[in-house]
């Protein structure tokens, strides 16, 4: 074991995998930081190139660039609000408004940071977990699933910014755009109003674009001036000062890092579930929620600890029984039978070396993705000074890009606008364009494990041990505030 | 009575919520049942929502989020509303008439020159460095074919 850990850490500081590895973190952090394309794309595209390469070369290449998307997305998220890809979008809530604020480069801190430590994290809990993960993952049925969804609804009503009850109809008609398409349960192709495009499904790229991207260009062209509202420290300062939030909050980092790495090992969940719940248990557990949303650091720290960590637990499944987490990790699936590696148990007891390839990938790759960020920071956060007339035709025509360059589809760019101009009459009328989001998100995920549940076990499928924990879990999230102002009043007494 | 932002969009919502209520009704109990579960509570927020909103119940407070907003501001200034739906209609029509390339250039010159008011130069600079960075990346660095517009597909088939 530890011979197989001194030899996969050695393997990439050599002079053959090294360099390719940091091609792959400058590749990575700038398809990141593209709205729209995301951790898939980046491996699907890079894919080809790895044909001629040896395994330790191909993994180091291609988790170099995977590793660090995030990384890259998080930037565009706080200078922007446009998320590099769904699971930035949660970086948004607070990232941007504190550059709007004139903190850019703290924000930047904040997020670069926590999201190398969130990496790392990942990738000791990989190199820990590997040999206990099994019966774990294997424990996860469909009412899990269902759980977890629903646990992730249930911080709908925590996240609603001002009025509760525009926050539940931004949720709910999320949970409804998430329906429309072909149904795989039933077979049924629902609300497509005999349309091609519609058969698919509303696809999250365009509606993510179009809720932040496109209506924030809306409205800085309205409003006129820059993104920033003061002068913007784009200063090293508010980076090191970012840096040192990412280290007060240190616990923060370790228990949404373990969300993070959790929820990237369950197979079929998705890493947007990921940030999303990392927010909504940073705002849960903090002592100042209603600073939440408005530009506080740990609402930039949690999510990006989680984005970074759920990478070393996707790997879990996938190396463990060769059962990708996400649809990055099927695609890597794809790479290994191409380098002539068959994940599973037999590839733990025989390239555990491999394994720990991949490990360290995951760590350099963070520190060195991170470093390269912090060091472009304060140039960076200049960005959000740079005038409206510049930044809005700029921005409208990479959003278009995005939209287009994932699936090659026109209908993704007139869906992108059009959801564009609805995400600003939402932003201008206080419905919560996020909550909306983290419905689309869940709402497919709730629906299909609801129905798989109730055809396996029954109608008490959620007695199930693990059904049970998490239902509990959803009550007291639900219940919080009355919970705690009950323990609140019993004290005063 | 006048159709504020605000109105429109409560009954925007209500609106898609009764179509998928309506639409829900004619497939089988399993591919509705999550819809309807979803969609009856969102319209009856909806509801009472759009009574909010026309002063049916609750009243505004004077001095709220809403009346301070900047951006509330420009809600009477239909004019600039109605500027930046054109120019994002405008890249829309130009996108499917002539391809993305010609439209992005054509779309940043106009945009800067006549809207944002900025110079010659950085009117012409600015697409023309878009353009080669769009390329690098997504045409030689990533191999994505762009759309060629309706105009060259004409052309072509004749």
């Amino acid at each position: 074991m530890v011979e197989a850990i001194i030899q996969g850490f050695s393997s990439v500081m050599q002079f053959s995998v090294l360099p390719l590895m940091l091609l792959g973190v400058i590749l990575g952090l700038l398809i990141g930081a593209i709205p729209g394309l995301g951790g898939a794309f980046a491996l699907a595209v890079l894919i080809p190139f790895v044909y001629s390469m040896e395994p330790a070369q191909a993994f180091a290449f291609l988790l170099g660039a995977h590793a660090v998307i995030y990384t890259g997305g998080s930037i565009t998220a706080i200078l922007l609000n446009t998320p590099g890809s769904g699971p930035n979008a949660a970086t948004l809530f607070d990232g941007f408004p504190m550059a709007q604020q004139g903190k850019a480069g703290r924000a930047l801190g904040n997020a670069l940071t926590a999201s190398a430590l969130g990496g790392v994290f990942g990738a000791i809990a990989l190199a820990l977990l590997i040999p206990v993960i099994r019966p774990v993952v294997l424990a996860f049925g469909p009412p899990e699933f269902f759980m977890m969804a629903i646990l992730g609804i249930s911080f709908i009503a925590l996240m609603g910014e001002g009025s509760l009850t525009k926050g539940l109809i931004a949720g709910g008609l999320g949970i409804i755009l998430a329906l429309v398409g072909y149904d795989p349960m039933t077979g049924i192709v629902r609300y497509n109003f005999n349309s091609l495009y519609l058969y698919d499904g509303i696809k999250l790229v365009p509606l993510t674009l179009g809720l932040f991207a496109v209506a924030e260009m809306i409205h800085l062209a309205l409003k006129g001036g820059t993104i920033a509202q003061g002068s913007v420290k784009g200063s090293t300062s508010g980076v090191m000062e970012g840096i040192k939030d990412v280290f007060k909050h240190w616990w923060l980092v370790v228990r949404c890092g373990s969300l993070g790495t959790i929820i990237g090992a369950i197979p079929g969940l998705g890493g947007d579930v990921a940030c999303f719940l990392a927010y909504g248990h940073a705002r849960q557990t903090s002592k100042h929620p209603e600073k939440f949303g408005k530009g506080y650091p740990a609402g930039v720290i949690a999510p990006e600890s989680a984005n970074n960590a759920k990478e070393g637990g996707g790997l879990l499944p996938t190396l463990g029984f060769g059962i990708p987490g996400s649809s990055s990790m099927a695609i890597l699936l794809g790479a290994f039978l191409i380098v002539g590696v068959k994940p599973g148990p037999e590839m733990l007891n025989e390239n555990l070396d491999l394994v720990f390839t991949m490990v360290a990938t995951l760590v350099f790759a963070n520190i060195i993705g991170a470093v390269i960020g912090l060091l472009s920071a304060g140039t960076l956060a200049r960005v959000t000074n740079v005038r409206s007339s510049l930044l809005v035709p700029a921005v409208l025509v990479l959003t278009s890009i995005g939209a287009y360059a994932v699936e090659c589809s026109m209908g993704d760019v007139l869906a992108t606008f059009v959801l564009g101009i609805v995400g600003y009459i939402m932003k201008i009328k206080h419905y919560p364009r996020a909550v909306l989001l983290i419905g689309f998100v869940l709402g497919q995920i709730a629906e299909l494990n609801l129905h798989l549940s109730m055809q396996i076990f029954g109608p008490t499928f959620f007695l199930r041990p693990i059904a049970l924990i998490l239902l509990v879990t959803i009550i007291i999230t639900l219940f919080s505030n009355q919970i705690a102002s009950f323990v609140r009043a019993r004290r005063d007494r | 009575m006048r159709m504020t932002a605000g109105k429109f969009i409560a009954l925007l919502f209500a609106l898609v919520l009764v179509v998928v209520i309506v639409i829900s009704l004619s497939y089988s109990p399993k591919a509705r049942l999550v819809p309807l579960i979803i969609a009856f509570p969102t319209l009856a927020l909806t509801i009472g929502q759009i009574l909010r909103e026309f002063g049916v119940i609750g009243q505004k407070k004077k001095g709220s989020n809403d009346s301070k907003d900047v951006v509330e501001k420009s809600e009477t200034n239909l004019k600039g509303y109605w500027t930046i739906l054109f120019w994002i209609g405008l890249l829309i029509v130009m996108l499917f008439l002539i391809g993305f390339f010609p439209a992005i250039a054509l779309f940043m010159f106009l945009y800067l020159k006549l809207q944002g008011k900025e110079s010659w130069s950085i009117s012409i600079c600015m697409p023309g460095l878009t353009l080669i960075v769009i390329y690098l990346a997504f045409v030689f660095g990533l191999n994505i074919d762009f759309y060629g517009g309706l105009i060259l597909e004409l052309v072509q088939q004749s």
